[in-house]
């Protein structure tokens, strides 16, 4: 039986294992990881700390790019609580026997610092549990998020244009032919009257002929 | 025993396939911001990183105060660019140096992103911290008196801006400061950037 313990000033992580072969501690027992600041520590199994160290690594490669992301993974999940804030919740029903409830724990930007150190601490030890890596990968947490923030808007815009159609669907097509009627009667009016002065003027004897000719044909059109 | 953990060789610095046309201009200008926030840190620092550069074995890269100088001059805000970009192993440096000073100022650090939290809280006068708060407006001031001298002008930032940044810094120090550090800070400076 062996105890490895990774202390920082806010929060201390214990590991209890069994050793297989030398100074390695290759299979877990049970960790307990206690805040200086909470009572209540979060203990379980290996299920419940690797989902830890996936989290908080992510978490904390995400706020260190000030892009602050929620990160739900199995039970655990943190997220950002205001600017200076993280909250940590654990839903342990199934993790382990010891814990049945579920643990919300706030963190300073300090504390998480230290919940990470202490975790990377523990996946860069050779000696204690080798298999545990650390994670700096977020692309598959931030394509989530990105896929909902950029849906909303998408579905927002057809729906409204959906809407429009439908709307605009029932409004009556409106009827070009009547406009362009009134105005050609009316233009073409005054055109005869100034035409007309002028043919009496030149010749007076071919007026009566003349004049219905220009007359018959504005009044046809 | 936690005193032998260090980072095991599987976390080797790699560069990012996608990028073949050299560092990003995002790369180059957080580096130097994170410098820059180590100097307004520690009066010290930039003596501290040229002991630094020695003790790290990182001559070759970097021999000498203009070469260094040089290097963070690559920012392409800054009032000295010249056009010039980072080799990878350049950038690697950097990062050993900004991860490697920043874990001795841990305290510092821890302390002053407390006091931000306080003042975001309204805690200062009630616990009569005001010592501390101005240890922070300090901070503030040198990085901003450091950024508008060293910066193109006008500055890219405006006053508000600035603070803001320094505040940033604080935390993303703070974050790289750790055991896995030089490898976090290393995929944080390519999150997000364009090649």
């Amino acid at each position: 039986m062996i105890q490895r313990s990774y202390s920082l000033p806010s929060c201390t992580l214990l590991i209890d294992g069994i050793s297989t072969s030398g100074d390695t501690l290759s299979i877990l027992s049970g960790f307990s990881c206690r805040f200086s600041h909470q009572p209540e520590a979060i203990e379980g199994g290996l299920d419940l700390l690797k989902a830890l160290v996936k989290v908080v690594g992510a978490y904390a490669q995400a706020l260190k790019s000030n892009t602050p992301l929620t990160i739900p993974e199995g039970h655990v999940r943190l997220e950002p609580e205001g600017k200076y804030l993280h909250l940590l919740s654990i839903n342990a029903n199934e993790a382990n026997a010891n814990t049945t409830k579920k643990i919300e724990i706030k963190l300073n930007t300090v504390q998480l610092f230290d919940l990470m150190e202490s975790l990377d601490r523990l996946c860069c030890d050779a000696t204690t549990l080798p298999d545990l890596r650390l994670v700096t990968q977020i692309s598959d947490y931030r394509s989530q998020a990105q896929l909902n923030s950029q849906a909303v808007p998408a579905i927002a815009g057809v729906i409204s244009l959906a809407i429009a159609a439908t709307v605009l669907y029932f409004v009556p097509t409106p009827k070009p032919e009547t406009k362009p009627v009134q105005p050609v009667p009316t233009q073409t009016k005054p055109l005869p009257k100034v035409s007309t002065p002028p043919t009496p003027s030149v010749s007076p004897s071919d007026s009566p002929e003349s004049s219905p000719s220009p007359n018959s044909s504005p009044s046809s059109n | 025993m936690q005193l032998n953990i260090s980072a095991p060789e599987i976390l080797d610095l790699q560069v990012p396939k996608d990028f073949v046309r050299g560092c990003p201009r995002s790369v180059r200008m957080d580096i130097d911001h994170l410098l820059l926030a180590l100097e307004a840190l520690d009066l010290e620092a930039v003596e501290v990183m040229l002991v630094l550069i020695e003790q790290l074995g990182l001559q070759k890269t970097i021999p000498s105060r203009v070469a260094f100088w040089r290097l963070r001059n690559t920012n392409p805000l800054r009032r000295n660019y010249q056009r010039a970009s980072l080799s990878w192993d350049e950038l690697k440096a950097l990062v050993k140096i900004v991860c490697t000073l920043t874990r001795q100022l841990d305290t510092g650090l821890r302390f002053l992103i407390s006091t931000q939290q306080q003042i975001s809280e309204g805690k200062i006068e009630a616990l009569g911290l005001q010592q501390n708060q101005a240890h922070l407006e300090n901070y503030i001031d040198r990085f901003k008196s450091l950024y508008i001298g060293r910066m193109r002008s006008p500055s890219p930032l405006d006053n508000e801006e600035i603070r803001e940044l320094a505040l940033q810094l604080l935390t993303r120090l703070l974050l790289c400061s750790g055991v896995a550090g030089e490898y976090r800070l290393w995929n944080s400076l390519f999150d997000g950037a364009i090649a």
